[in-house]
């Protein structure tokens, strides 16, 4: 599909920038012994649910119109990548049902410049995975990938 | 694609959302589920390419990237990647009129052990204001494990196994539906006791116990649900597609706590309009009919 051309690469591009260093752990080491807690008889109580609190995410938008929302969050050193497309079930014609899902499929059969086989290799050396996901009002193309600098991850 | 189709089609749960969309949407595309299979086979790649061109580009889309990264890399890194996308054509959906009427439309599996039942309503989207009580009144009614018509026709009548309901949601359109797979001989008086756990709530408010547990189990799955980057870019996802305030999620557990028992029964009241409610069912025509037309004009084919 000569129209994807764009998609996949563009996705592994951005994929391939995200420079977070993994963080500092601390191991907890606690090893089962005399010193060990009794095992609680009763479950803990539920505690009460908080606001779920959001980062604000950082908006902006491309001269063609594409929207972007960028949220810092969490310690670990992961990001998950989502382009959500206005397209899927809700825009077939009535000889059409499922075009939306064959369309969805061959995204990831390869582009004009990556195979299959190297489109998922690239997500996999990345630590993550790329997944197309049709539905009615949208179709996702989603890749969550764990972005250390590394030989691997720069080829 | 034509064995996922022929393997969705064996089962009796695909085939009750078929009908009930079908039903409810009309010629509308919520209303076509599945697609015969000589439409499947008959798709070309000329086809794939003018969908792909028609309805895929930039202008359509929005991209959401969460976690721990250096934020004016990535941004410039979007731009760079993105900048020579197509704009492609503002997204034109069509609006739906779900329509509903009372009625029993049977779709018959002969010797069937089970009926498979949806019984459901049109109901407001997730942009109208009533949305987050309704969440809550549906949470109650069905849409929990320890909700009204799971205890009523699990627990103590061990009708089925796994009923739920739902508040199923697109663009600007949304309707409820009870779901349950439930033993042939008892479809009638599941249908029955269903109709009447909902009728309850239309007119005595529930007590502040039962919706305290209620709203805890709302707000807690909320904070769980979304405290992923998964989750946080899907919620974004669904308040931008839903045309939602930026102060929905951090108001979401206040709002959920802020929901009287006046105000539950007062959804049910409001949106679940019995008189209204469609009610499909996959079974055995010849063991269920009997049970069923007092519900309703049954209405046949499959």
């Amino acid at each position: 599909m000569t129209g994807n051309r764009l998609l996949l690469p563009a996705l592994l591009c951005l994929v391939l920038s995200s420079g977070a260093m993994p963080l500092a752990q601390t191991r907890g080491n606690t090893p089962a012994g005399k010193d060990a807690p009794v095992f609680p008889s009763e479950p803990p109580r539920p505690g009460i649910p908080r606001d779920f609190a959001v980062p604000s995410p950082h908006r902006f938008t491309l001269d063609n119109g594409l929207q972007v929302a960028l949220v810092k969050w969490g310690t670990m050193p992961k990001v998950r990548v989502t382009l959500s497309i206005r397209t899927g079930n809700a825009f077939e014609a009535a000889d059409e049902v499922w075009l939306s899902d064959l369309t969805g499929d061959l995204l990831l059969e390869g582009t004009s410049l990556r195979s299959a086989a190297e489109i998922s290799g690239q997500a996999a050396r990345m630590g993550g995975s790329l997944d197309v996901s049709v539905g009615g009002d949208a179709t996702t193309i989603a890749g969550k990938i764990r972005p250390f600098p590394s030989r691997s991850s720069r080829d | 694609m034509v064995r996922t189709l022929a393997v969705s089609l064996s089962q009796p749960q695909q085939v009750a959302v078929q009908k009930f969309r079908a039903v409810m949407y009309g010629d509308h595309p919520h209303g076509r589920v599945f697609p015969s299979e000589e439409t499947v086979k008959g798709f070309t790649l000329e086809q794939v390419r003018r969908f792909y061109g028609e309805t895929y580009g930039a202008a359509r889309a929005r991209l959401y990237v969460v976690g721990q990264f250096d934020q004016a890399g990535v941004e410039a890194a979007i731009r760079k990647a993105y900048a020579g996308w197509v704009r492609g054509t503002e997204p034109k959906p069509v609006a739906p009129k779900p329509t509903s009427a009372r009625a029993v439309h049977v779709v018959d599996r002969p010797g069937a052990p089970q009926s498979t039942l949806i019984i459901g309503v049109p109901t407001v989207d997730p942009s109208h204001a009533d949305f987050i009580p309704l969440r809550v009144m549906d949470a109650l009614l069905g849409g929990s494990f320890s909700s009204r018509i799971t205890r009523n026709i699990r627990e103590d009548k061990g009708y089925t196994y796994s009923p739920f309901s739902e508040l199923s949601v697109r663009y600007r359109d949304a309707y409820w539906a009870q779901n349950a797979d439930v033993t042939t001989t008892v479809t009638g008086p599941s249908i029955k006791e269903i109709l009447s756990e909902v009728e309850r709530l239309r007119t005595e408010p529930p007590s502040k116990e039962e919706l305290t547990g209620i709203q805890n189990y709302l707000a807690g799955t909320y904070v769980l649900q979304n405290s992923s980057r998964a989750g946080i870019a899907g919620q974004l996802h669904y308040m931008d597609l839903h045309g939602l305030p930026s102060t929905y999620a951090a108001t979401f557990v206040k709002r959920v706590y802020a929901v009287t028992p006046q105000e539950v029964s007062e959804m049910a009241k409001k949106h679940l309009q019995l008189d209204r409610a469609m009610i499909v069912i996959v079974g055995d025509r010849k063991i269920i009919d009997e049970q069923v037309k007092e519900f309703g004009p049954i209405v046949g084919g499959s």
